[in-house]
């Protein structure tokens, strides 16, 4: 289908702004990275509601979209930011308990949980335990960096902060993440 | 390993959702859109449920369906429905310090090898003053299919004789009455500039075509539509505009062609949403000119490079 195909983002948006079915194209196009990324921080089914939130909230604010800006995604990376800020205990109680027994709380069934515990091997314990500790809008900041793959600008874009502030929270995050690797022997795996 | 390498690695196993999985996301969005589209008036509405656009959702595909029995039958009907959605398409109102950005293509092709129509094809981008106090800028690419063909850029202010002195700005049309008598007026005496001695419904047309060259206010785009809805001799055909697409087109046939020769002017729609695209003028035996305007956007500034540029003198 060309329209889906050849226009951007912002080109898309634009044109929801008329045809507001236009903008379920927008969701075929970047739904599926919002909860892969959502999914590895809440798990599957909390996915499952904020990918369904941030789109919502996201077309309801579809009249404020700058298009200038061709690329979308960091956009809708800020709204899912907002929407798992409100699981952020449930977030953290995760890294910690995957980080005690290698296991996260939502893997689904015993061979899935069977896999998780032989890969936690030395270095994934102490990453999620670093994880945990980190303060929320530090870890937003860096997960958008490692996870969404966005660039310091896109990360700027969807925090709505400076980029300078990218930069002090993400140099604080690595931090803390390298405190964590620097104890472990990631040669050891944990059985 | 880097500390981020080693944190890209954690969970990376989680796979990208099913179709399935996001069904119902995409479902309450779907839901959401469908309830937020505009209103339109009852023909409009009529056309959409008749099935001229039937949307439905399968397994995350969106199925688009036309249906030719609910084509509009007369030109006049197909003006009004563009009416209808000038008038519910969102267009934020520019500040009169503000620029109106817009893309236009234009080409021109001869028939039968007529000399005297000359080729062309322009792609260009404009910015246009809205209030017009400030000069317009035009920036003329060089066509692809020409190698090193000009490429121009001007500062083109208005200048109050010589060319384009008559050149409306966007908040001249805002100041247009809507009501049908005084712009028929308008519009009749707009024609009659460049059409000296033809009846009044061809100085009307002729003013319509000529104003819509241009961005228009929604306000005034509507009530412009309407009184071209009420002139004889509109027809409707399909024609493709300047950029290739193919739309549903009113036409009006007089003999405003050189020598008096028949012409063929159109206005040319998007076959669902009966948005203007752009026009076409045919002069049948002797050659076609297409026009089209899209991308329109507002800018508070005009682009870097243009500073540039010295404004050409009025004479």
């Amino acid at each position: 289908m060309p329209l889906s195909t050849t226009l951007s983002d912002a080109a898309l948006i634009e044109r929801s702004w008329r045809d507001p079915e236009d903008f379920a194209l927008l969701f075929d196009r970047h739904a599926g990275h919002i909860h892969r990324y959502v999914a590895r921080r809440l798990g599957d089914d909390t996915a499952d509601d904020v990918v369904s939130e941030t789109f919502l909230a996201a077309f309801r604010q579809r009249r404020d979209y700058d298009i200038a800006r061709p690329e979308a995604l960091p956009w809708l990376y800020g709204f899912a930011t907002n929407f798992i800020r409100r699981h952020q205990r449930a977030e953290v109680h995760r890294y910690k308990a995957y980080s005690k027994v290698g296991v996260l709380p939502d893997a689904v069934d015993a061979a899935e949980q069977a896999v998780e515990r032989a890969s936690a091997h030395a270095v994934r314990r102490p990453l999620a335990q670093a994880l945990a500790s980190l303060k929320a809008r530090d870890r937003d900041v860096l997960l958008l960096v490692a996870w969404a793959d966005l660039t310091y600008e896109g990360v700027a874009d969807a925090l709505s902060i400076p980029i300078g502030t990218v930069r002090s929270r993400l140099n604080r995050a690595r931090a803390v993440v390298r405190d964590a690797l620097g104890s472990t022997d990631p040669m050891t795996e944990i059985s | 390993m880097n500390d981020l390498t080693e944190l890209r690695d954690l969970f990376a196993e989680k796979a990208h959702p099913t179709a399935d999985r996001l069904a119902s996301a995409r479902t309450a969005l779907l839901a959401e859109a469908r309830a937020k589209r505009r209103p339109r008036a009852a023909g409009l509405r009529r056309l959409v449920l008749a099935g001229g656009l039937v949307a439905a959702m399968t397994t995350g595909v969106i199925v688009v369906q036309t249906f030719n029995s609910a084509a509009p039958a007369s030109g006049a009907e197909v003006l009004r429905l563009a009416a209808e959605a000038a008038s519910a398409a969102p267009w934020p109102e520019p500040r009169d310090d503000q620029y109106l950005h817009y893309e236009r293509i234009a080409e021109s092709r001869s028939e039968n090898g007529v000399p005297n129509v000359v080729p062309r094809h322009i792609t260009g981008e404009v910015w246009e003053s809205v209030d017009g106090s400030r000069p317009e800028l035009w920036w003329h690419k060089p066509a692809k299919s020409i190698p090193r063909g000009n490429e121009s850029k001007e500062l083109l202010p208005r200048c109050p004789s010589g060319p384009g002195s008559g050149r409306l700005a966007y908040a001249d049309l805002r100041g247009w009455p809507t009501d049908q008598e005084q712009l028929r007026r308008k519009l009749a005496e707009r024609g009659n500039q460049s059409l000296l001695n033809k009846d009044v419904a061809t100085q009307i047309w002729g003013g319509v075509v000529g104003v819509l060259g241009s961005p228009v206010p929604p306000k005034q785009q509507a009530a412009i539509f309407e009184i071209a809805a009420t002139l004889p001799g509109i027809e409707i055909e399909e024609l493709k505009d300047a950029t290739g697409k193919s739309g549903i087109a009113v036409t009006r046939v007089d003999n405003r062609g050189p020598g008096g020769a028949i012409s063929r002017e159109s206005l040319i729609f998007d076959k669902t949403s009966y948005v203007l695209l752009g026009g076409q003028e045919l002069v049948p035996g002797r050659g076609r000119e297409l026009w089209s305007i899209t991308r329109p956007q507002i800018t508070d500034v005009l682009p870097a490079w243009s500073k540039s540029l010295k404004p050409t003198e009025c004479v």
